[in-house]
């Protein structure tokens, strides 16, 4: 089954995932397996970084602007340069996430959130949440 | 019912454009989006629109729309000082003016002209037009092919070709605006999903404002002048009106901005005889100035129409109030207002037995030659 996530973001913004997928795996009652997460945009990504402090996102965000400034010189010209660059982003952080399960709980270590990372916005968006049992 | 007696050509084109303006604002869109690259679109920093007749008043209709989508400065310039008064200087670094030519035909020799010598000055020329072989889309660096459907009603009023042109203007800007970040683009598709329900909503109270307009030109079919005011996009509507009077019936028509009218043409001596229709929205910039113009015009005689979008504004007793469907941007709310002076104009047309354009009659040969539009001498000085 499914799980869909649907959520709001911010220009640029950086949204905790981690509390609702944590919700969606403990519901399904799986203690051994994997939680594969995707999200189905081209600017935006999904990544595991630390928790703790909101300035680690200040950082990210701006790295990935220094990476992957907003030029008017791009090849895709069919969107705007922002768009473009968001691809690039994208692609850089991915869209996808595979995370081990074991004993009813994703294995993330203590510092570890999950999280989405939008390259455009404000948006509406949304993240698949696939539980796959081991058998 | 009386007033199918009175159907015209004019009124039929009128009640094609709702859906004329949902089907082309999608392929206008797409055959017009990468028309101008993301490089040159940064580079631009002032726009001019150019035309004739209607293509001029499509430019006045949209110019608000254009500076506030787009953020530059937009001037909308007769053909003929673009084609032989506006100086080289005025042009800057090469690539910095974008002249935007609307006409439908292609054909008329002053905009080819004007749009020839820009390009020459190094502006990035851009022709919207419905031609591909005609001298403007030679002369231009670019164009956007225009695709009206032929229509049974036939043609030659302008009335489906305005609206096409004002919307390609309108989809220009939106795309400009886009790409230089001014907004996102779902921003971009809700202004694009605002002219097709716009359009829907005029398609939906098309029949009301019709059986309004029909009434209204048997009560002024007496009329010997008329005037229509608006300021801001609805001065290209007032243009638009005082056009299709002229060539509908050929009686003495005039537009003026609202603030003009007060300074000056509220002195014209033909009070009784006139008709006068203006256009002002609840929302709109011109609010406060059209209540106090309104004033006035309720004080004089006269007959007195106000086109608005709201059934809460006051008007003066005597005022007939068209009600049109209310737009979310005023700047866009020119795209279909016009509609209830096309309709009036026809039905004018009718009653007072007019032929459109004077066609064939005497006293009128001398100005029914295209070929004065079309075979005027094109000059290419500095």
């Amino acid at each position: 089954m499914v799980h869909v996530l649907e959520f709001d973001t911010e220009k640029d913004g950086v949204r905790s995932l981690t509390e609702e997928i944590s919700d969606i795996v403990a519901k399904s009652g799986v203690q051994e397996g994997l939680c594969v997460i995707h999200t189905p945009h081209t600017t935006a990504g999904i990544t595991i970084t630390s928790k703790w402090d909101e300035t680690d996102f200040a950082d990210i965000k701006s790295e990935f602007r220094r990476l992957v400034p907003t030029r008017v010189d791009f090849y895709h010209q069919f969107d705007t340069p922002e768009d473009a660059a968001g691809h690039i982003k994208s692609v850089l952080a991915g869209c996808n996430m595979t995370l081990i399960l074991h004993e009813g709980r994703l294995m993330l270590g203590s510092s570890q959130g999950i999280f989405f990372l939008e390259f455009d916005g404000p948006r509406r968006r949304q993240c698949y949440v696939s539980i796959v049992a081991e058998h | 019912m009386e007033l199918e007696k009175y159907q015209n050509p004019m009124r039929e084109n009128v009640y094609d454009v709702p859906g004329l303006c949902q089907a082309q604002c999608k392929k206008i869109e797409a055959d017009s989006r990468m028309i101008l690259t993301v490089p040159e679109i940064y580079e631009l920093r002032r726009i001019i629109v150019t035309g004739c007749g209607d293509s001029y008043a499509a430019g006045l209709s949209m110019k608000t729309a254009l500076e506030y989508l787009t953020g530059l400065p937009v001037e909308i310039v007769p053909a003929m000082q673009l084609a032989r008064y506006e100086q080289r200087d005025t042009f800057g670094k090469p690539g910095s003016v974008l002249v935007l030519a609307v006409s439908n035909s292609g054909k008329v020799s002053r905009v080819a002209e004007a749009i020839e010598r820009a390009g020459r000055f190094g502006a990035l020329t851009l022709a919207l037009t419905g031609n591909a072989e005609c001298p403007l889309a030679k002369a231009a660096k670019r164009n956007v092919l225009l695709q009206i459907p032929a229509f049974s009603a036939g043609s030659g009023n302008g009335v489906r070709s305005y609206l096409v042109s004002m919307l390609s203007l309108l989809l220009t800007g939106i795309r400009i605006g886009e790409v230089k970040l001014r907004y996102m683009m779902s921003d971009s598709q809700m202004y694009r999903d605002e002219v097709a329900r716009y359009a829907e909503e005029f398609e939906k109270k098309l029949e009301e404002i019709d059986s309004e307009m029909f009434r209204s030109a048997r009560e002024n079919m007496d009329k010997r002048s008329f005037e229509f005011l608006g300021s801001g996009g609805n001065y290209g509507s007032a243009w638009f009106g005082h056009a299709k009077i002229l060539e509908a019936t050929g009686d003495a028509a005039s537009y003026n901005d609202m603030e003009s009218w007060m300074h000056l043409n509220c002195f014209a001596k033909e009070i009784e005889g006139r008709f006068m229709m203006l256009f002002s929205n609840a929302d709109g910039p011109d609010r406060s100035r059209a209540e106090e113009v309104l004033d006035v015009l309720g004080r004089m005689k006269g007959s007195l129409t106000v086109v608005t979008d709201s059934n809460e504004t006051a008007l003066p007793e005597k005022a007939e109030r068209i009600l049109i469907p209310r737009c979310r941007f005023d700047w866009m709310s020119p795209l279909l207002n016009y509609l209830p002076s096309a309709l009036l104009a026809g039905y004018l047309s009718c009653m007072k037995g007019e032929t459109y354009g004077r066609s064939g009659q005497k006293g009128w040969e001398a100005v029914g030659d295209i070929r004065l539009i079309t075979g005027s001498r094109t000059e290419q000085k500095e």
